[in-house]
């Protein structure tokens, strides 16, 4: 193991000094944070100064100034206008944003007019419900009723929906698994693009014979894979800092969601799913010349372990379906599926158990598997390998005692 | 003292042969030659040696600690053909990595390697990018990356390719450096010349297997032919009367000839014409290149 914390060190201290690498782990949350606190600032000061006009042509010349009342600390300012072509000229050039027809006529079946300018400009809620207001109060005061005190007693009643099960999970909770559930995931597969460039790049740097005569290809693979496995770690760890700082500011007390059982299954799923999904992509970045010549089949392969996100919204959906289940049992799958699934439901304690067997198993054979590829695949130069030449390694004992 | 024993390693690649039943031994304080054409199966001979394949036949025994056994690769150094260095990695910083994989502890890594860039004039060099260098200095790095460790079996595949003639002067002491300091050295190389110079042991492999193996004197005395040369003022004419020499070919005054085996060489010089007019003569064993170049052929021809 000695080689392989060798080599984890070297790689890790490489990428950590890459400025890339720093950009994208510190810079790019803390940009996304200030962004998600500017924005909102910034939409605010602008939209603050801003005031919309409504032209009214008021046939019943009494509803106007108790709608203008109604609308007083809003953005809306109403115009009076008598000529209803003059108000439409004015709608055109965008003086207006709607021009609204109060007539006895319409008023008698229940409805206004409003212009605007183009089909999809819809009118304001806020003004049809002051209009509404608008033309009860003045019906109650021409009934000799007072407004303030029949209204309250004609107010509408709108449900409130109480789910009386105890509740799984709270809006929190769902925000804080899901992310972290994205989170790894996504970790798992770029840190796992990394290890194939960083594999490709030891082929064509052309050092590869000078450490294999130091230490065995399985040393040399596992060394990767902690290395930048670690600086995943970290950047993740940096990442979920940040966006739980963040998120704080809209759900508070957010952090409870983060119990001991949470942040452990995630993690066991990510370290797992990350050994499996890095192995896959070291074994391919063993068999290619290059990085231009990643071939139609291994793009195709590559894209594997990324297939759960192609189907989240069912795998959310359903979370308990037999096939999402079976999915969970495939090794490729099983980390990506399993955080998601976890995020969303309670999965029976025993199913976590199996599904982790059966990624700790599939890690096992994945980098035995690997570190034979490893060993012929990165003593080839010049050429990719064919699927059929990789199985004859395979089956080769070149690699047995490594 | 015997450090390194293969013993009849054979390889093959999808049902070619690479090496086949070769043996030969390796000792401290001495260079053996290891020659051959290209795809003879030196690389592959090489990388068994160095641990990196395993032979479908036969062992290699190591001598590292004293004792007879597996191979320690600590106790190895390698400058493969192949080669490379992280073009973005710091001189030194590299230079201590592959001591640390060679299990030095980090700080004697460090000295021995500022040490050694000092020797090799790169101490300027320490701390700036390796693509910075030009390509004999990243040699140079690459050479002591393969001796940082102290190793007791330094494998040497093509030191010298890419060099021009100062640098590869440089490195031949380098070399000699190796062999004093009772390192055994196990050099492949296509520079004949250089090889007669520096090795004490040759072995010839053609086509996965022996061809030659001994000192390079047995190897001169086993061809049992000499290389005749003569430099002369007279009728070139005569020349086409001398009776025994084969390949004889003229340059203006000059004239040389293979003399086989069966013909002893004094009565030979007796029985050379007087209107020649001999300025110079010389019978000698004929070169490891033309040896290399008969084998070779020979072999072929044979097959």
């Amino acid at each position: 193991m000695h080689g392989s914390l060798q080599v984890a060190a070297w790689e890790f201290r490489k990428t950590i000094r890459n400025r890339a690498v720093l950009v994208s782990t510190f810079l790019f949350p803390l940009l996304l944070v200030a962004l998600s606190v500017l924005v909102p600032v910034l939409v605010e000061r602008i939209g603050a100064d801003r005031t919309y006009e409504i032209g009214v042509v008021d046939e019943t010349q009494f509803i106007l100034p108790v709608l203008e009342n109604e609308l007083a600390d809003t953005v809306y300012r109403l115009r009076a206008r008598d000529d209803l072509e003059a108000a439409e000229e004015e709608l055109l050039a965008g003086e207006l944003v709607g021009v609204l027809i109060i007539s006895e006529e319409g008023l008698a079946h229940g409805a206004a007019e409003y212009w605007v300018r183009r089909a999809e400009d819809s009118p304001p809620d806020t003004v049809a419900r002051a209009l509404t207001k608008a033309v009860q109060e003045t019906r109650l005061e021409a009934a000799g009723l007072d407004p303030e005190e029949v209204l309250p007693l004609t107010a509408d009643v709108s449900l409130l929906t109480q789910p009386r099960a105890a509740p799984e999970r709270t809006v929190g909770d769902l925000a804080v698994s899901m992310g972290l559930a994205f989170l790894l995931v996504l970790a798992t597969l770029i840190i796992g693009g990394v290890v194939m460039n960083s594999v490709i790049a030891e082929k064509t740097s052309r050092t590869v014979e000078i450490i294999l005569s130091s230490i065995s290809p399985r040393e040399l693979l596992l060394g990767k894979v902690l290395g930048y496995g670690v600086l995943g770690i970290l950047q993740v760890m940096v990442w979920a800092a940040v966006g739980l700082v963040a998120a704080t500011r809209f759900l508070p007390g957010i952090w409870t969601a983060l119990t001991p059982a949470v942040v452990a299954t995630a993690l066991a799923y990510f370290v797992l799913g990350y050994l499996f999904v890095s192995s896959m992509y070291a074994l391919l970045g063993a068999v290619l010349r290059d990085l231009q010549s990643s071939s139609q089949v291994v793009s195709w392969i590559a894209i594997i372990p990324a297939v759960p996100l192609f189907i989240l919204s069912f795998i959310i959906q359903f979370p308990d379906a037999g096939w999402v289940r079976a999915m969970a049992h495939i090794p490729p799958f099983t980390a990506a599926t399993m955080l998601f699934r976890t995020a969303v439901t309670d999965v029976p304690v025993w199913e976590i158990l199996s599904t982790l067997a059966v990624l700790a198993l599939a890690d096992y054979l994945l980098v035995r598997l690997a570190a034979k590829v490893f060993q012929v695949g990165m003593l080839m130069y010049g050429k990719s390998a064919t699927p059929r030449e990789v199985w004859r390694w395979l089956r080769h004992r070149e690699g047995a005692r490594s | 003292m015997e450090v390194l024993q293969v013993d009849s390693i054979e390889k093959r690649f999808d049902g070619v042969v690479a090496v086949n039943g070769v043996s030969f031994s390796a000792c401290r304080g001495e260079i053996l030659g290891l020659l051959g054409p290209n795809g003879a199966g030196k690389t592959t001979a090489i990388r068994i040696i160095m641990g990196i394949m395993r032979p479908d036949r036969g062992v290699v025994r190591y001598r590292l600690n004293g004792e007879w056994g597996e191979l320690d690769k600590r106790r190895v150094g390698y400058l493969p053909e192949e080669r490379g260095l992280y073009p973005d990695a710091r001189v030194l910083d590299l230079l201590v990595y592959f001591a640390r994989l060679k299990g030095v502890p980090h700080a004697e890594a460090r000295r021995r390697a500022l040490a050694e860039l000092e020797d090799f004039d790169l101490a300027p060099w320490a701390h700036r990018r390796v693509e910075q260098l030009s390509k004999g200095m990243q040699q140079k790095v690459q050479f002591i990356t393969a001796l940082l460790h102290r190793p007791d079996l330094v494998v040497l595949d093509e030191p010298f390719g890419g060099l021009d003639p100062v640098n590869q002067e440089v490195f031949q002491g380098l070399i000699r450096r190796l062999r004093d300091e009772n390192v055994a050295v196990l050099l492949s190389a296509h520079q004949m010349n250089l090889m007669e110079e520096l090795c004490e042991r040759i072995f010839l492999i053609h086509r996965g297997e022996r061809v030659l193996y001994g000192t390079l004197s047995e190897i001169k005395d086993s061809t049992d032919e000499h290389i005749v040369r003569f430099r002369f003022s007279g009728d070139a004419e005569l020349l086409a009367g001398i009776a025994g020499l084969d390949d004889l070919r003229t340059d203006g005054d000059q004239a040389w000839g293979r003399l086989p085996a069966t013909v002893d060489p004094a009565p030979f010089l007796r029985s050379l014409p007087q209107g020649l007019g001999l300025q110079e003569v010389s019978v000698r064993r004929p070169p490891l290149h033309d040896i290399f170049v008969s084998t070779v052929k020979g072999g072929d021809d044979a097959r």
